[in-house]
């Protein structure tokens, strides 16, 4: 500048060469060209002053469309077994998401090399494609494939890096030589692959399809719910939070970008053993389709000493990869349309009682046939799906013996050395009624002790143990053992058995006789085991549970379910001096084909007769547990009406052949030590040809002494029913001892189901009390 | 200060380092805004390199010129200079009609190079050799049909395929010639009918359009520019409005350097609509500062033609000074929508190898006249 001034003092003392009047037109060019970016600066100042705030509106709405915002999915916690084999995972699919306007645009160099790259990949034709793109040819985003892999992501994402530089690098040489070779006109486009995405979603897996399915359940597509079993109990740890992704544009139009991750789900450990389970199912199964079979069968294996669940199954299966698919060959849509059918009458009538005048056929012109279907679809999804070993309740038989047995040996009512005499028989009278009830020795045990009435399971001894001890005391006895109450294990839908069972005011003598070897009050699975397991342990109640640990999706164990003792049930010596008994139940009474060679087995069997009893259907179980000295395992078993005519089903072996197995496969997967020596084949192919626990069938009366104080409730949800308050209301009647008439065989099953206290009195008119005892063998 | 007389000769330092300064800017910019269509094409430097590469090579020509070289010696080169480049516009016209389009470009070398660009360049040469050869001459109406011809043929033969570089050509042609002349009156009245024209355009359109003279279709340019929000010209105006969109957005200071998203809205963010990312990104901050910088070269190039050793120096920088302020006036005024969209590229800044090293020359031009002042220091 100070060069520049100084030219300016030249200018001033000698005589420029640029004539005057030009030096003035110059300075008014410089004076033009100022003046113009005067006005362009106002121009532009204006510009911002009076729409700047709109034009930051409409550039944020013209871009926000770029950023959509997208949601990052959690991943549903993966349930395992104890040991860690999972049970069930989520495994991460992707979906391709098409941007067809984008792609299709013309100005965009998309079109060809997009569709030429999905067909390449994903193997589909291009017209395909191009159909596709052109049915949505105005859409942002459409799915164009669902599930796919990782693999196929990043098969697909590599391709079109690799692709991209390589059209990006061809039309460079092309333009390049088009320069050279000075052709002019239309340039060449650039082809580019884009407009596709992916979407991250989990897909539920269950690598052993329908293994543990009770246990497990499954959870719905999107991972947030679940349907029964630990997917239903646990869904709010199972589920986790879902993140997101999104761009902005804040208030001054800068670009914001969010990325909130997601939270992982909670993996859980289960209890559950994976090669127990699978022994128990396979025995199941086996004695399902190979054998006999049964309506239903179902096992449970626990640990004694804290109520961990180690297997739990039944012959309900399903495919837990698709739990909706019903075997077409089994289930026809005629099938599906008549089960439909009872089912809605049956609902019509259960919330209608007093439009008994509707006929049935009235009730079902309502539905169509599809809505027929669709229940009946219903319906048998329900049945497949329920878990029998907690939502399911019946009447327990003689397994419940040792029960009767520990209350009254620690409330003193006997020693193990009392002595009744078992005739075969028992009459009991109150003046004006009178029953017979019998034990299923017809002939009678004679003289008997405790440990001698166990083994032979005489309902006699358990009858006069009970009277010794009182109704309030067996009540008490019963509710300490939990039944009658929830157990609490963490499974969803546990049946409600509170008025299934009698309270001590309501348990008149034929009751409290019956209740003493196990009819005429429901329990569970769970119950049983449950209560077993705190005899087995020295009289610790453990609550039941099948989750042992919950962890973080790291891995970071956030909580260790531990052992959670609920009371006390009986004393130590009681306990031992049953397990004794147990065992010799076993060893020489009515378990023997539960043997196990080299190892001490103890057991007791069940044989109940379900209701209605004219139909003469029965449930039959066993309870084993080894070793005698320190119980490590319980294996119960139950088989619900096998496949045999009559008093043929009666025969608890059927349930004690199945837990033997189970048990058997159980004590060397633990790798408990045997005491002996073992069979070297395994004893699973020895042929249990034990002593038949089948009925008396002398002792096979037509009727029973009183009607059910409870309902077989595998049908219906008990809760609903109420039929304890019913049962105890009819209960008046049945406690008037009366010769019953051994003629009639009447009852009609439907009413005695759905009406207890009028079935009763017909069945205490036509029946006789010997058939209960019988029964409970 | 010693009072010996001496004589030193002057180069223009304000000059250089203003058009240094403006050529960093311009990159700079440049690179920001061309940064996302290079990425999508080669990469986010592509465009700036090869810009880098042309201003490099077009800093070498301009101190080579104006160190090296009298400018005198263009006296000599004007006539074939020009001839060369009228011939190139002919020639690339030929080839075009041959090809059955329209081009502007010119391959050569493997550079495409826009011969439009040389004519502006040895326009101002040969004007400049006629204004200096004519000198007072160049009053009288009868020796004015040499200079008149010379920018007419072309600029109109350019403007067929070119209008913008056409109209320049003869704004720097007319310019030059009001200098060069001592009357005032003729050019007066032709920047009133240009007034008049600017204000009217629009109300005679739509009175033309009242009247069912002319149709909508046949005033679309001015009813674009005149309502470039209007759905019906969204197609025609697109670059405009998003340029607005960008001014408007930017703000005083703007959104800082590099968050510029107009510029993905734009397909030539990096070329004519580069000023409306500078101002996105800078805000009227940013467009005043380079406005200035403007002002100042042009009021250097006026310092220079003022003190100029001979009438042909004198008119070289006018003709430099002219095209200078005309293309960086009517760019921005596009930007702001004040005239039409036509095709003016920034000097020093938009993206174009051809035009910044015929400008990096022309300021090569303007230092070498410098340069031949003389100062006489007391």
């Amino acid at each position: 500048m100070k060069k520049s001034r100084s030219t300016e003092e030249n200018s001033g003392q000698e005589p420029k060469l640029l004539p005057l009047y030009m030096q003035q037109k110059l300075f008014l060019i410089l004076l033009f060209f100022l003046l113009l970016f005067l006005y362009l600066t106002f121009s532009i100042y204006q510009t911002i002053r009076g729409n700047g705030q709109d034009y930051q509106r409409m550039i944020r709405s013209q871009r926000q469309a770029h950023y959509r915002s997208e949601s990052i999915p959690f991943r549903r916690g993966d349930i395992t077994d104890r040991n860690g084999t999972v049970l069930a995972t989520s495994q991460a699919v992707y979906t391709m998401i098409l941007d067809p306007k984008e792609i299709l645009d013309p100005e965009q160099p998309y079109h060809s090399a997009t569709v030429a790259a999905i067909s390449k990949i994903l193997g589909d034709e291009t017209e395909q494609v191009e159909k596709f793109l052109s049915e949505r040819s105005g859409k942002r985003y459409a799915r164009y494939q669902r599930q796919l892999s990782f693999e196929d992501k990043e098969r697909f994402d590599q391709f079109k890096e690799a692709e991209n530089q390589r059209l990006k690098k061809l039309w460079a040489k092309q333009r390049r030589e088009q320069k050279k070779s000075k052709k002019e006109g239309e340039e060449e486009k650039l082809q580019q692959i884009g407009g596709v995405s992916f979407e991250l979603s989990y897909k539920r897996n269950y690598p052993y399809g329908s293994l543990a399915c009770t246990v497990l359940g499954f959870s719905s597509g999107d991972g947030t719910s679940g349907s029964g079993g630990i997917e239903q109990y646990y869904n709010d740890k199972l589920t986790g939070v879902n993140g997101r992704k999104y761009g902005f544009l804040d208030f001054d139009t800068k670009l914001q970008s969010v990325l909130k991750d997601a939270t992982d789900g909670n993996n859980i450990v289960s209890t559950i053993n994976y090669n127990i389970q699978s022994a128990a199912e396979k025995y199941l199964q086996e004695w399902q389709v190979d054998d006999v079979g049964s309506k239903m069968a179902a096992a449970i294996v626990m640990d004694p000493n804290n109520g961990e669940v180690l297997a739990m199954a039944s012959t309900n299966r399903y495919d837990l990869n698709n739990p909706r698919n019903l075997d077409p060959t089994v289930y026809t849509d005629q099938k599906l349309r008549e089960i439909g059918r009872k089912k809605l009458v049956e609902g019509f009538r259960k919330n209608y009682p007093d439009q008994g005048s509707v006929t049935d056929a009235q009730v079902l012109s309502q539905y169509t046939e599809d809505e027929l279907k669709t229940a009946g679809q219903k319906a048998v999804w329900d049945q497949l799906w329920r878990n029998p070993v907690v939502t399911d309740s019946y009447e327990p038989g003689s397994t419940v013996k040792p029960f009767t047995l520990a209350g009254a040996l620690d409330e003193g009512a006997i020693t193990p050395n009392t002595v009744y005499e078992c005739k075969g028989f028992i009459q009991l009278s109150d003046g004006t009624h009178s029953w017979k009830i019998q034990c299923h020795n017809r002939d009678g045990h004679g003289q008997l002790n405790a440990e001698q009435a166990l083994m032979e399971s005489c309902n006699i001894y358990m009858l006069d143990a009970a009277f010794a001890e009182g109704k309030e005391k067996f009540a008490k006895y019963q509710h300490l053992f939990g039944f009658g109450e929830k157990t609490g294990i963490d499974l969803p839908a546990e049946v409600d058995t509170s008025g299934l069972v009698y309270s001590a005011d309501a348990l008149g003598k034929t009751t409290l006789a019956t209740n003493s070897f196990g009819q005429n009050f429901n329990v569970s699975m769970i119950q049983m085991a449950a209560a077993y397991c705190s005899i087995l342990n020295g009289g610790s109640y453990y609550k039941p549970h099948i989750v042992k640990q919950i962890r973080n999706s790291n891995g970071t164990v956030l909580q260790d379910v531990k052992p959670e003792l609920l009371r006390v049930t009986s004393s130590v010596k009681s306990c031992d001096f049953l397990r004794q008994a147990l065992y010799q139940t076993v060893e020489h009474g009515t378990g023997q084909p539960a043997k196990i060679q080299g190892y001490k087995v103890g057991g007791k069997t069940g044989t109940a007769q379900k209701l209605p009893r004219s139909e003469k259907n029965y449930l039959v179980s066993f309870c084993g547990f080894a070793p005698v000295d320190d119980p490590q395992i319980l294996v119960y078993v139950i088989v619900d009406t096998p496949n045999k005519e009559g008093e043929d089903q009666a025969s608890a072996s059927f349930a004690t052949k199945i837990e033997q197995k189970i048990m058997n496969d159980s004590l060397q997967y633990l790798d408990i030590p045997p005491e002996g020596k073992t069979d070297p084949k395994n004893s699973l192919n020895e042929s249990l040809s034990a002593q038949p626990e089948g009925i008396n069938r002398e002792g096979l009366g037509a009727g029973e002494e009183s009607g059910s104080a409870a309902e077989s409730s595998s049908e219906e949800e008990s809760k609903k029913e109420g039929p304890g308050d019913e049962s105890l209301s009819g209960e008046g009647g049945a406690d008037v001892p009366a010769e019953l008439p051994s003629s009639s065989e009447n009852a009609e099953s439907s009413r005695a189901e759905t009406e207890s206290g009028r079935s009763r009195e017909e069945s205490s008119s036509g029946t006789k009390a010997a058939e209960s005892a019988a029964s409970a063998r | 200060m010693t009072r010996t007389k001496k004589i030193v000769s002057f180069y223009d330092y304000s000059l250089l380092f203003a058009v240094l300064f403006i050529l960093g800017f311009g990159l700079l910019i440049l690179y920001s805004a061309s940064s996302g269509r290079g990425d999508m094409e080669e990469s986010a430097m592509s465009y700036l390199r090869k810009q880098g590469f042309f201003a490099v090579g077009g800093l070498v020509l301009m101190f080579g010129l104006s160190h090296l070289l009298d400018y005198r010696f263009l006296r000599v080169l004007a006539l074939p200079g020009f001839a060369a480049a009228c011939g190139l516009v002919l020639l690339t016209a030929a080839y075009g009609a041959a090809s059955h389009g329209s081009t502007r470009w010119f391959t050569i070398f493997g550079v495409r190079f826009q011969p439009s660009e040389l004519v502006k360049f040895t326009l101002i040469i040969m004007e400049a050799r006629e204004f200096s050869r004519l000198g007072s001459q160049v009053n009288s109406k009868k020796s004015l049909r040499q200079p008149l011809l010379l920018a007419f043929f072309p600029a109109i033969f350019i403007a067929f395929s070119n209008l913008s570089t056409g109209i320049i050509i003869l704004g720097i042609f007319s310019l030059m010639l009001f200098v060069a002349r001592k009357e005032y009156k003729p050019f007066f009245y032709l920047f009133l009918l240009l007034l008049l024209l600017y204000l009217a355009a629009y109300p005679f359109a739509v009175l033309m359009e009242k009247c069912h003279i002319m149709h909508g279709y046949q005033l679309m340019r001015i009813y674009a520019w005149k309502r470039p929000l209007d759905p019906r010209y969204v197609s025609k105006t697109y670059q405009t409005v998003q340029g607005l969109y960008a001014i408007g957005s930017g703000g005083i200071f703007g959104r800082g350097l590099g968050e510029s998203l107009q510029k993905f809205m734009m397909p030539e963010a990096q070329n004519d609509m580069i000023f409306t990312i500078l101002c996105e990104e800078l805000g009227l901050f940013g467009a005043v500062s380079l406005i200035l910088i403007y002002l100042f070269i042009l009021y250097r190039l006026y310092d220079i033609a003022r003190n100029a050793p001979d009438l042909f120096g004198s008119f070289l920088v006018i003709g430099v000074m002219s095209h200078i302020g005309l293309q960086a006036v009517l760019n921005i005024a596009v930007a702001c929508n004040q005239i039409p969209n036509t095709g003016v590229t920034l000097p020093f800044v938009s993206y174009g190898g051809t035009a910044l090293v015929l400008l990096l020359l022309e300021i090569g031009i303007c230092l070498s006249v410098s340069k031949q002042t003389k100062l006489e220091l007391r």
